[in-house]
């Protein structure tokens, strides 16, 4: 799978826990989940269980933690697939 | 443990249409409680409301210990439930907040308090429902929780701006109404990446303060001297 790819099934996934002005704007790579996509840390967790289900991977405990951005999220998938 | 004073908060609007269940869905109780955790909430009842206690609880004791380290990331298991003392079991989750609550202390609530265990601190972590908010504070000590002045409001909108300007305007009426003097004088600086802090009479102070804000709910928490 290409990274695009990851990136478009990615930002669906995201969406669904965006407040109405996240819903009316973009968001990309760099975007920090928590500041910029104001994603609480609940919605994180079920963010990554999505993730998990989307992707059919595991994320450790370890990888949560690597999961700061949009960018660095897509990395941890991509590095499960391989 | 760092001898500076600091103080943490968590809010969560436990009714939710997204809350309620939520802990039972799939594996979200693996990816955040430790196994002591999960014996926990095997022995109590009402499993919603004390999950959401013990989630408040690390939440608060995140935010009192990043304080000290703005690096820190929240990972639910690193901030670990070691132990826990309930005071009065607090369950009365259906009233409604209408409004606000301002208060000083936590002795007049029914309570559950926790110790949580973070990469560098424990703290006591106390936890009270509010309406359908469950609040979690954190400080260094029991002691400390005598000199804190607190706040839960419910606010019309759940969107971020809102619930960030209401926080901030909500904690600067309130610490300006114990005080005794006028809003203008308090100013609150937030920051995402490094902790609150108030200024009073342009003139830092040293109360650690926190703010959260979830869904319809926002709180503050401030320990005075």
């Amino acid at each position: 799978m290409e990274r695009s790819d990851v990136f478009a099934l990615l930002k669906k996934l995201i969406w669904e826990y965006l407040d109405e002005d996240g819903k009316n704007s973009d968001f990309e790579e760099h975007s920090n989940l928590l500041r910029d996509l104001h994603i609480n840390s609940a919605h994180l967790i079920d963010l990554v269980i999505d993730v998990e289900d989307q992707f059919d991977i595991t994320i450790e405990d370890p990888m949560l933690g690597k999961m700061t951005t949009v960018g660095s999220s897509i990395d941890v998938i991509l590095s499960k697939l391989r | 443990m760092n001898s500076e004073r600091s103080v943490g908060n968590d809010i969560v609007f436990a009714l939710g249409s997204d809350r309620t269940g939520m802990v039972f869905r799939n594996n979200f109780m693996d990816k955040v409680l430790t196994s002591y955790e999960k014996s926990l909430l095997s022995k109590v009842a009402e499993k919603d409301t004390f999950f959401w206690m013990i989630w408040s609880a690390k939440e608060a004791a995140y935010k009192f210990a990043s304080r000290f380290d703005p690096q820190m990331k929240f990972l639910p298991k690193m901030h670990s439930v070691e132990g826990f003392h309930t005071y009065r079991y607090p369950l009365s989750m259906s009233k409604r907040l209408d409004g606000f609550r301002v208060s000083t202390g936590l002795e007049e609530f029914d309570s559950v308090s926790f110790l949580v265990h973070t990469a560098a601190n424990r703290v006591t972590v106390r936890c009270v429902v509010i309406g359908e908010f469950v609040l979690g504070v954190a400080c260094s000590c029991d002691a400390d929780f005598k000199n804190l002045l607190w706040g839960v409001k419910r606010i019309p909108s759940d969107r971020y701006a809102v619930q960030s300007k209401s926080v901030r305007e909500f904690a600067r009426r309130s610490i300006a109404d114990h005080l005794g003097i006028n809003i203008g004088l308090i100013e609150i600086e937030e920051s995402l990446y490094c902790a609150p802090r108030i200024s009073v009479r342009d003139t830092d102070s040293l109360w650690p303060i926190s703010l959260s804000h979830d869904q319809f709910g926002v709180c503050f928490s401030v320990l005075l001297e």
